[in-house]
């Protein structure tokens, strides 16, 4: 996060403060709406140990409901500033203020009721949606929105490029804003503008590294060449050039959600006896070495069966998310062989790799994808692929990836029943764990069972994820400052929420997340914590690729 | 499959203030006109979908105050506008006046690739005011102005009445549509592995 872009003034917070008639909502906050600007930002705490689950979030802020006095419906009024008047300056600035919360109000105006053609954006299920995400230009465009249609939404998007471009005017950054129960997030990213509004209690940090990989992923579908139309034409309509693209982007959103990689920024291998992972291995390294490509990966869903990169260009584990989240959200890959440029933004974002798509299984989703530089590569990638696959067969490999892919819920994933009773795991019922994550830094993987009972319905998910979200924010608060040497000053937390227990434990040379029942006993959690980690260490070499 | 392509065109009306500019957007949005003045402050958005010829076209209408405190708005606001709409009041001389003013500064500050041939659509507005007996801007001269400029389209409206409003919007959407810069060819570069160094060694993300 920049900081200093700001000249000293007395106020750090410009605090607005609207109220509407209608229900509380990020377009028309009833409450109170804070906006951290560069260098405030890093100034909110989680809420520390006190703040367990996603309902803690809201400490911190104040609410408005009780500092408000009575307004008159639909108007909005009392607008505070911490600033101190000082003369003609001031009064533009307090027209300003103005504008920006007329702007808010207008914002639910011009959302009101009055599409005709069942887009509504203002229908009561598109405001109850947990999480918005929009995309739009600097000129105020629309590109992407998660729900509803995105043309529909023009009225507001433009609201949001006014809110950043007036504090910009100003020397200032806009990064993040409290409205009622919406946390909003922005990320500026070129002619890009990206911003979240979700009601889910993320850290703020993690609302930003969403929008950085979905800026990501446009980056991986375009490269960053896009930036030039924009600089020739700021009212270019960059949905021309991402056509067809939105439900990668979407997929992206829910992967982000549901699963840890984007949270623990490493991948997740599918679980195989070392020998055969060894034996789907060498012929990938092969096929890639023959090809003269830059990466191969071997996917059984969106896990990692064998990974070949090179020691010079290893693959960072988020462009790697980036790539299967591009495969596999791509259902015309399974169609046939194909042949796709695709950007890896941290591996290079100016420009395209060429990727051979191939699935050689359907049922257990094995799919082989191999990089290379050259746009003329297919035949040659096609051949190497095709010695792959016939190598794969012949060491049972393919046999041995459906057996452990095929068929079971969560692709393959562990599951909890295979974990001792000792560990927490066992039958439903049994297990003191409802779920983890085991994170392995020096390979950039993790651990993770599939989602079961109790965990069935996404939004119970979804907490166990924030509460992951939560430990980690508060193990690794200062690490934002700078590079990560060494371990974080704090190595474990234990906390309890209305959800799970959770106990997560920085060590040496892993990371463990663990949400156990509510009741759980904390030293009970630590011990049954440890004896998981001493069993998963055991099964190390079946749990995670070599790399 | 080729997706039909959806066009949003960002439209900036500009005016003095007290002209009707907010009239006319809500006129044409919402087909409501009220007589009671409420200054717009910073600025209004609004989105229509219109049909030009066999096109759907949805319009992000960008209503702005016309007071000059809310002018450092600037380059935020105008940057990547398709069409610009200019509004006077057909009975205040100064409000016709000043359109040179507003054409001078949209263009300063939205700063256009081709500034001569920029779509602008100008806007003469309560025409219906006291049937016309204080009328101080004749149709001629404000044409003449149009001409002057590169043959801007000029309408004589009235919020109020709805006279003119949806013929007046249905060219801009038109005009703005003719200003579409042509697609071109996206072709972006392939790594070029010879210059890809090995990367420095980095702890941490990001």
């Amino acid at each position: 996060m920049s900081e200093g872009t700001q000249p000293a003034r007395p106020a750090d917070e410009l605090e607005l403060d609207t109220r509407t008639d209608s229900d509380a909502d990020f377009a028309s906050p009833r409450s109170f709406l804070t906006l951290d600007k560069s260098g405030g930002a890093s100034e909110r705490t989680v809420g520390g140990a006190a703040s367990p689950s996603s309902s803690g979030l809201g400490s911190g802020y104040r609410s408005g409901e009780d500092s408000l006095p009575d307004a008159q419906p639909g108007s909005a009024h009392s607008l505070e500033s911490n600033r101190q008047p000082t003369g003609d300056a001031d009064a533009a600035s307090r027209g300003q203020t103005e504008m920006l919360r007329r702007a808010l109000s207008n914002a639910e105006a011009s959302s009101s009721p009055r599409s005709e053609d069942g887009r509504d954006p203002s229908s009561r299920s598109w405001r109850a949606q947990p999480k918005h995400v929009f995309i739009l230009s600097s000129a105020g465009k629309p590109i992407f929105t998660r729900h509803g249609d995105e043309n529909a939404l023009a009225g507001l998007m433009a609201v949001a490029q006014a809110l950043v471009s007036f504090l910009k005017d100003r020397g200032d950054q806009l990064i993040s804003a409290r409205a009622g129960k919406h946390q909003l997030v922005v990320l500026e990213r070129g002619p890009l503008l990206l911003v979240a509004a979700s009601m889910l209690g993320e850290p703020i940090q993690v609302l930003s590294l969403h929008l950085e990989l979905l800026h990501g992923q446009i980056v991986s579908i375009l490269t960053r060449a896009f930036e030039r139309r924009f600089q020739r034409d700021p009212g270019f309509d960059a949905r021309t050039l991402l056509g067809g693209t939105s439900s990668v982007l979407k997929a992206l959103l829910h992967t982000c959600e549901t699963d840890p990689s984007s949270l623990m920024q490493a991948f997740a291998a599918l679980p195989l006896p070392a020998a055969i992972r060894h034996a789907a291995l060498v012929p990938l390294h092969a096929a890639v070495k023959a090809a003269g490509a830059v990466f191969g990966v071997l996917l059984a869903g969106n896990l990692v069966v064998a990974l070949a990169q090179s020691r010079a260009n290893p693959l960072h584990p988020l462009d790697l998310l980036l790539l299967t989240n591009f495969v596999t959200a791509n259902g015309s890959f399974r169609q046939s062989e194909s042949f796709s440029p695709v950007c890896l933004p941290r591996f290079n974002s100016s420009g395209f790799l060429h990727a051979y798509i191939n699935y050689i299984h359907e049922d257990a989703d094995l799919c082989m994808v191999l990089l290379a530089a050259q746009p003329d590569a297919f035949f040659r990638l096609s051949e190497a692929g095709q010695q792959l696959t016939a190598e794969l067969q012949a060491a049972g490999a393919i046999q041995a990836v459906c057996e452990a892919a095929a068929g079971q819920e969560g692709g393959g994933r562990l599951r909890l029943q295979s974990v001792p009773a000792s560990a927490g795991g066992g039958e439903f019922g049994q297990a003191s764990l409802l779920h983890f994550v085991y994170k392995y830094p020096s390979r950039s993987q993790f651990v993770s069972p599939a989602f079961h009972a109790p965990l069935d319905n996404p939004s119970d998910q979804q907490s166990i994820m924030q509460a992951y979200s939560h430990a980690q924010a508060i193990l690794f608060r200062h690490a934002e400052d700078g590079p990560q040497l060494g371990l974080p000053p704090h190595r474990t937390c234990f906390e309890r929420g209305s959800k799970c227990c959770l106990l997560a434990y920085v060590g040496a040379e892993y990371e463990i997340y663990a949400a156990f029942h509510c009741l759980m006993d904390k030293a009970a959690a630590a011990r049954t914590c440890h004896r998981l980690c001493v069993w998963l260490k055991s099964r190390q070499n079946d749990l995670f690729a070599a790399i | 499959m080729a997706a039909r392509k959806r066009t949003l065109l960002k439209v900036i009306i500009l005016g003095d203030s007290g002209v009707g500019k907010t009239s006319l957007m809500n006129q044409y949005v919402n087909k409501k006109f009220s007589s009671q003045y409420k200054a717009t402050i910073g600025a209004d958005f609004l989105t229509k979908e219109v049909q030009v010829e066999d096109r759907s076209v949805t319009m992000q209408i960008w209503d702005t105050a016309g007071q000059e405190r809310f002018q450092s708005l600037g380059v935020a606001f105008y940057r990547g506008a398709d069409c610009c709409v200019l509004v006077y009041d057909v009975n205040a001389q100064k409000t016709f006046e000043n359109l040179e003013t507003w054409r001078d500064e949209f263009l300063i500050q939205a700063n256009p690739n081709d500034p001569d041939n920029f779509p602008f659509v100008v806007l003469g507005n309560k025409v219906d005011f006291e049937g016309g007996k204080n009328r101080q801007v004749v149709e001629k001269r404000a044409k003449q102005w149009c001409a002057q400029k590169g043959g801007i389209p000029y309408f004589e409206t009235s919020a109020k009445e709805d006279i003119n409003v949806d013929a007046a919007f249905q060219c801009i959407a038109k005009n703005a549509l003719k200003n579409e810069t042509e697609e071109e060819m996206y072709i972006p570069d392939t790594v070029d592995m010879n210059a890809q160094s090995a990367p420095k060694r980095r702890t941490g993300c990001c």
